[in-house]
């Protein structure tokens, strides 16, 4: 067997085609894994957004569970602790005033009352076990789940009508005269 | 969602639909030499057209970050010989479980007489019998009807190593088709 037979057995072995539909059998394929691809993408971005709201609460439950920090008044100013007056003050001193830091025991309350109240109370359910925050994970899924995102179908090019700009009348027929 | 669309649009990533067109370009050059890469491992039409299928499929999911998106035929063909292999072997452990001894499947053409499906049958086998090396550019320099410097592209290797291992392969076939 020579050269130009083996070549040529081997090129003729190898003439053969894909089928017809082989092409759009690929298409298919691609446009299949792109679906799926797509609908796992919306639901992890919706497990994560859970998972936040999850860590939120857990971290407010730690939050409100820690003891409330006393606060230290003001030191009080004790007279006889001041400066030594030169001999320009008057012989009799005049009494400082004691001054008393107002007494803070929670810090300041910048939300509606019931709302607090109602979420002291959601906190409390947390606590003691009334509420399950993994229940509502599950309810978040349930209820994203048959969502479905479509992708937004922009308007071809060719399908807008050209905007027509009419020429500008002409200076001399307003004015009457030359520029 | 905002900071991601501006980052997008900072990163100069082309449309979708660009690159789908550029992509649905790709297919209509490059069909027939993947599924004839995968048929030069495989001998069997269904088999090659999913693992050509497969190729594609994994060329689509890599086709935009893919930098030299002019080298798409040369990673397709690199692509598509790997997933031939994988397959080959795989159907042969699962033949060998079954305990079916079979040689790799040929689908001789109906239309061909006997004798020339002999003669095919018996050049499969002796390409089979080439070194890894040796076979895939006996393979594409028969799809690319001997255009070295294709096939060279192809391989990513230079024209001269292309000419060396033809000429040993073509050897080796002779002695094995004595």
């Amino acid at each position: 067997m020579n050269d130009d037979q083996l070549k040529h057995d081997i090129e003729e072995v190898l003439s053969i085609d894909p089928s017809p539909e082989f092409a759009a059998r690929v298409r298919t394929r691609i446009a299949a894994n792109k679906q799926c691809s797509r609908t796992s993408a919306s639901r992890v971005r919706w497990s994560l957004a859970g998972a936040t709201l999850t860590a939120a609460a857990v971290m407010l439950v730690a939050v409100v569970s820690e003891p409330a920090e006393t606060v230290m008044p003001y030191p009080v100013s004790i007279a006889g602790a001041e400066p030594k007056v030169e001999e320009e003050l008057p012989a009799t001193p005049v009494p400082q005033p004691i001054r008393k830091a107002p007494k803070v025991s929670e810090p300041e309350v910048l939300i509606n009352p019931r709302d607090a109240a109602a979420f002291r109370k959601f906190v409390e359910g947390i606590q003691e076990h009334r509420i399950d925050v993994s229940q509502l994970i599950e309810l978040q899924r349930r209820a994203t789940e048959s969502l479905t995102i479509e992708d937004i179908a922009l308007m071809p090019l060719d399908a807008l009508e050209p905007i027509v700009i009419e020429p500008l009348p002409s200076v001399r027929r307003i004015e009457g005269g030359s520029l | 969602m905002q900071e991601f669309s501006s980052w997008l649009t900072e990163a100069n990533l082309p449309m979708v639909e660009d690159l789908d067109r550029e992509f649905e370009a790709r297919l209509a050059e490059s069909s027939t030499l993947a599924f004839r890469v995968a048929y030069g491992v495989l001998r069997h039409r269904e088999d090659a057209e999913d693992v050509a299928q497969e190729a594609f499929a994994k060329a689509y999911r890599s086709f935009r970050t893919m930098r030299e998106r002019d080298r798409f035929r040369s990673w397709l063909v690199r692509i598509t010989w790997r997933l031939a292999i994988n397959r080959y072997r795989s159907n042969k452990r699962r033949l060998a479980r079954e305990q079916v001894r079979r040689e790799v499947r040929f689908q001789p053409n109906a239309a061909d007489s006997v004798a020339v499906n002999e003669r095919h049958a018996r050049l499969w086998k002796a390409i089979d019998a080439l070194p890894e090396k040796l076979r895939i550019v006996t393979v594409l320099a028969g799809i690319e009807e001997h255009d070295l410097r294709e096939v060279a592209l192809l391989l990513d290797i230079p024209e001269g190593t292309v000419k060396s291992r033809l000429f040993l392969a073509r050897q080796r076939l002779k002695e094995l088709l004595r």
